[in-house]
Parts: structure tokens; sequence; C-alpha cells
């Protein structure tokens, strides 16, 4: 158990490296994958999600499945909508 | 009354009321409550991260600029912090499971001491910030036609981290009071969940960061 958890401790600090690098290499925007490695690892090991009952699975999905919806909704307008730029007439 | 209740639902332990059939069946219940509130969290926390997708969308250069001013450093710095701080607490959390009540103190003082040092950088960070003019508003630092773009981002900054330093002080409270029942000798193999419900809420608050601090200071960087 002690051992797992310093494992995944060590994994990640490696993927916070790989951050750091990415970030101070112009490459940030890459970071978001480490970043979505940690936050998994943090879920399944530290807070304990390997070991959870079947409802707290759920109750876990259930927030990234609204997230998700949230999300998906919420973008739909602004990423598909094309501005056109609009001509004001100054002279009459 | 009493002969209604059937051996089987008498109590097992202090701990165990008679709703419950068993220890287990009363910590999985604390933990998957706990989980639905953290549902309910990750929706609060979503809504901000929706308007930084948004607003990334709308104004990248801004939000390069204005990612450009942010303090790399302490930001770096501070992620390093909590990862580490929400290992300790699971170590603490594997202590209380096994009746080490000592180790539960050791663990909630480590955690603690690194959720205080994270808040204690993170309010020498807003001080710079400040002082470098990223207040959103008149007199706001970056000037130009990409001044509106920055100063969404620093909205968002401003709003996203004292919110997230909210949690964090309210984490280090709960850390604090673990910390104090643990010296009493209160936790053992059969009653850990107190120990195990705060570390949930500690590491939740430790990966809103471990997505804060790209949108803040790794993403959008030039």
């Amino acid at each position: 158990m002690i051992l797992r958890l310093t494992i995944v401790w060590a994994a990640l600090l490696v993927l916070y490296a790989i951050e750091i690098v990415l970030a101070v290499n112009h490459l940030g925007v890459f970071a978001v994958f480490p970043a979505a490695v940690m936050i998994g690892l943090t879920a399944w090991y530290f807070m304990r999600l390997r070991e959870a009952s079947s409802l707290t699975r759920v109750f876990a999905l259930a927030g990234v499945f609204w997230l998700t919806i949230m999300f998906c909704l919420g973008i739909m307008d602004p990423f598909t909508r094309i501005d056109h730029p609009v001509l004001i007439e100054t002279t009459h | 009354m009493s002969e209604i209740l059937k051996p089987e639902f008498v109590s097992p332990d202090a701990h165990t009321e008679f709703q419950y059939e068993s220890p287990a069946h009363k910590a999985d219940t604390a933990i998957a409550g706990l989980w639905l509130f953290l549902a309910t969290e990750v929706l609060f926390f979503g809504g901000l991260l929706w308007l930084w997708v948004v607003y990334h969308h709308y104004y990248p250069q801004g939000f390069a600029l204005a990612s450009d001013k942010t303090i790399f450093d302490i930001g770096t710095a501070n992620t390093g912090i909590l990862i580490c701080s929400s290992f300790t607490y699971s170590l603490g959390v594997v202590a209380a499971q096994r009746g080490r009540n000592d180790l539960v103190v050791m663990a909630c003082l480590a955690t603690g001491g690194l959720g205080v040092l994270f808040l204690g950088l993170k309010f020498y960070e807003w001080i710079l910030d400040w002082a470098g003019q990223m207040w959103p508003g008149p007199g706001f630092g970056i000037l130009g036609p990409q001044s509106g773009g920055a100063q969404l981002f620093w909205v968002f900054y401003w709003v996203a981290t004292t919110l997230h330093g909210l949690h964090m002080s309210i984490g280090v409270l709960l850390v604090a009071w673990i910390a104090l029942r643990a010296r009493r000798g209160e936790f053992s193999p059969v009653y850990s969940t107190p120990v195990e419900v705060v570390g949930l809420y500690w590491s939740f608050v430790d990966m809103v960061w471990l997505v804060l601090y790209p949108l803040i200071y790794v993403v959008p960087r030039p």
C-alpha cells in the first residue's frame, strides 16, 4: 500500500517535471496531457477510487459526465460561430 | 420495541448506528456522500473552466500576454507542494486504517504545513500581482489592443485562485481537526472514516490546482 502510494507520488513528480519542461520550451499547450494523467492518478490512487464502492464510482463518473455535457453545450455556440466584420457607414 | 430489533442490527461498535449493517457499510455511505458533494464541486469549478476555454478561444493573444505576467516560479513551486501534500495525507489514511494515531498526527502536520506554505506563497504572489498592476480595470498594466483579453484572463486568475485558496483554507482547518482527533487516539482499524473523507476533500482541492496550474501558468504562455 505504502509502496504503491510512493510510486504514484514519484509518477506525479515526473509528470510535473514534464509540464515544467514543456512550459519553459514554449510548448505549454501540450501540458494538458500530463495534467490529465495527473488528475487521473490522483483520483484513482490518492482519492481511492481504486478501492471505492460502485456507488462511489458512479458519483465520480456523474461529476465528469455532467461536466462534459455542460462543456459541450457551452462551447457549441462560441466554437461554431463565424464572426463577420461589420462595415459601419461613417459618411453620409 | 426492543423485540423488533434483530440482533444483527445492534451496533457492533460505538460508531455504527442501527441503520448500517456494518462499520464498512457506514464508511462506504460517508465516502459516497462526500463524492456526491465533490461532483457538485466539479460543476462549480467547471463553470470557471468553461469561461477560460471560451475566452481563450476568443482572445488567445491577450491570454498569452497576460499569462506571461504571471509568476511562473511561485505557481510551479505551489504545484509541487500540493502534489507532496496529497501524498503525505494518503500515508496518514493508511496509518489511520492501521490504528497508528501517532503517525496520523505526523501526516496531518506535514500536510497542513504544506497547505499553509502553499497559502503563504499564494498570498505573496497576490501581493506581487497587485504590485504589477494585474488587477483588471482602470490602471491595468497591459495596454494596447490585447488589453481586454488580458483583463479577462486576470479576472479568471483572481476569481479562480481566490476560490481555490478558500477551499485550501477550509482543508487546512479540516486537517487540523483530524490531527486533534488522532491525538486523542480516536482512530482504529474499524473506525477511520473521518480521516478518509477529509483526504478526499484535500486531494480534490489539490486536483483543482492541477487543473488551474496549466490553465494559468503553462498553456497560454507564449
